[in-house]
């Protein structure tokens, strides 16, 4: 769907690139993950991808066509979901809907996303009146309604509430189900965990690593599992080898006579690579 | 032409919600006011004078408070990512931000016309405002690109006003009378506009108002391609940066 070769970008105003010749590919059909803490350059590669800033160096090619040779028909498209609220706040959420809907050739039915983001009873309300999980919610609603073959999610979850933020998710898979694809930036790796086929992570401009969750988990993981069993009043913790667990006598007897409390094995969570890969201690 | 028309509606349904109409009418009311208390029966010359200062200050103000608005609300971004173009979105801008001078400039016509004398053509003097409305609106628009907020805009209007207004205005009411002062108010594209609006009275010569009008037309052009031009360095500055 995507290739990017060799991206770089510098705003104007800065003295360093932003993007530091980037180079990945984003297949239709999958969701694919850009993660990384904030300001290394993942909300400006989207940017680039939505042809929201140009000037960059390198190509960006979508269907094999160079993007800068696209016009507008482009924005029929993709689908953006900013981070941040983007409506009329003096409007209802139903007007700013149908006002942006007539701006496509093809519009979903926007009110059948409403109902599924749990929205549809507040339409006729003011956007200045609703929470910032509702004005989230209608960010997506907003993304979705040209019926895109490509969307753009930064953060689509931030700020939900779990049942909603459950919701959303589901809406993404169904989308991906249906052939759509998806580029999603975020630093919950939960959302990651569940959503993403492949994922990339920057650091200062880069990619420094791309691959899938489950790859990344065994890659930066120890082959190893974690026991704790009890010894009279006493739990105890053993840690053992994955190889050739099944000849491992200990193992095996700790297994059969002893009572397990928890048994687990040792790979890294996606929090744990994400804070190994980009050298953050926490979400920036 | 469906995606322009729905901008235009867009607009107007904003300056409506955003109670901007209300504010742009109250100015209109003032202006009815200043018509009943002057001691004058004809006001066939004083209609353009105070369509001169309502249509400047007013098409400029509308464009810049509504432009700040959607960068304050973001929603200049989902604009950007819509399938529009640049002159859709200015143009359909310029053209919903000229209504409310229209509005005001009926209000002012049809007050004229019941309690006062005014021998204007109204039709005319809709054809001056359409321009001069045009010509602001786009100063508002460049105004706007290097306005922080409100205030920085409203001190943007205020350097315009006192820079290309105030001069004109002390001109026309021979408030200065230095005959190089009256030559140099030429040069303002401001003289031009009052002289296109004033022509509508009978008070300006033909060949005066032919050249006032090419005047604002080109620097209507130049200033739409300003306008234009920048619109990009002007969307990256939206996208956060």
């Amino acid at each position: 769907m995507y290739k990017i070769d060799s991206l770089r970008f510098k705003y104007p105003k800065n003295k360093e690139d932003t993007i530091k010749d980037i180079s990945f590919e984003i297949k239709k059909g999958e969701i694919f993950g850009l993660l990384g803490p904030s300001g290394v350059g993942k909300s400006t590669t989207q940017r680039l991808l939505i042809k929201l800033l140009t000037g960059y160096s390198g190509r960006i090619f979508y269907k094999g066509k160079n993007l800068k040779s696209y016009n507008n028909n482009y924005f029929e498209e993709i689908g953006v979901g900013f981070e941040v609220p983007v409506h009329f706040s003096k409007l209802t959420a139903e007007e700013n809907l149908n006002f942006f809907k007539k701006l496509y050739p093809s519009a979903a039915d926007t009110d059948e996303l409403l109902k599924k983001v749990g929205l549809y009873n507040d339409r006729k309300k003011r956007v200045a009146q609703y929470s910032k999980g509702m004005k989230t919610r209608l960010n997506f609603v907003r993304a979705m309604l040209n019926n895109p073959k490509m969307l753009f999610l930064d953060e689509p979850t931030n700020g939900i509430d779990p049942k909603n933020a459950r919701i959303i998710k589901e809406i993404i898979k169904e989308y991906k189900q249906q052939g759509g694809t998806v580029l999603l930036t975020t630093h919950l790796m939960n959302d990651v965990d569940e959503l993403c086929d492949r994922v990339a992570f920057m650091a200062e401009g880069k990619i420094v690593e791309t691959s899938t969750p489950k790859d990344l988990k065994l890659k930066h993981g120890s082959r190893e599992v974690d026991i704790e069993y009890r010894e009279g009043d006493k739990v105890i913790r053993s840690t053992f080898s994955l190889n050739n667990l099944g000849d491992n006598n200990e193992f095996i007897s700790i297994i059969k006579n002893k009572e397990i409390v928890t048994i687990h094995s040792k790979e890294n969570t996606l929090d744990d690579i994400f804070i190994k890969v980009t050298g953050v201690t926490g979400d920036e | 032409m469906n995606r322009f028309v729905t901008l235009i509606k867009g607009e107007i349904i904003r300056l409506k919600r955003y109670n901007l109409f209300a504010a742009s009418l109250f100015v209109s009311v003032m202006w009815v006011g200043v018509l009943h208390f002057i001691d004058m029966e004809n006001v066939t010359e004083i209609i353009p004078q105070l369509v001169f200062i309502d249509v400047t200050t007013v098409a400029m103000l509308l464009v810049g408070v509504t432009f700040i608005y959607e960068r304050d609300e973001a929603t200049i971004r989902s604009m950007l990512v819509s399938p529009i173009s640049k002159s859709e979105y200015i143009l359909a801008k310029v053209v919903s931000n000229i209504i409310p001078s229209i509005l005001s400039l009926t209000i002012m016509f049809l007050y004229s016309k019941i309690f006062k004398t005014v021998d204007i053509n109204y039709f005319v003097l809709l054809g001056g405002v359409i321009l001069v409305a045009f010509f602001h609106s786009l100063i508002g628009f460049l105004l706007t690109y290097y306005s922080k907020d409100f205030t920085d805009l409203v001190m943007a209007i205020m350097k315009v006003f006192l820079i290309f207004l105030l001069p004109v205005i002390l001109d026309e009411f021979n408030i200065v009378t230095n005959k190089i002062f009256k030559k140099l108010v030429y040069i303002f594209p401001t003289k031009s506009t009052l002289m296109i609006l004033m022509g509508t009275a009978g008070v300006v010569e033909h060949q005066k108002i032919i050249i006032s009008i090419i005047y604002i037309l080109l620097g209507s052009i130049i200033l739409y391609y300003l306008v234009w031009k920048n619109f990009e360095k002007y969307a990256l500055r939206e996208s956060g940066e």
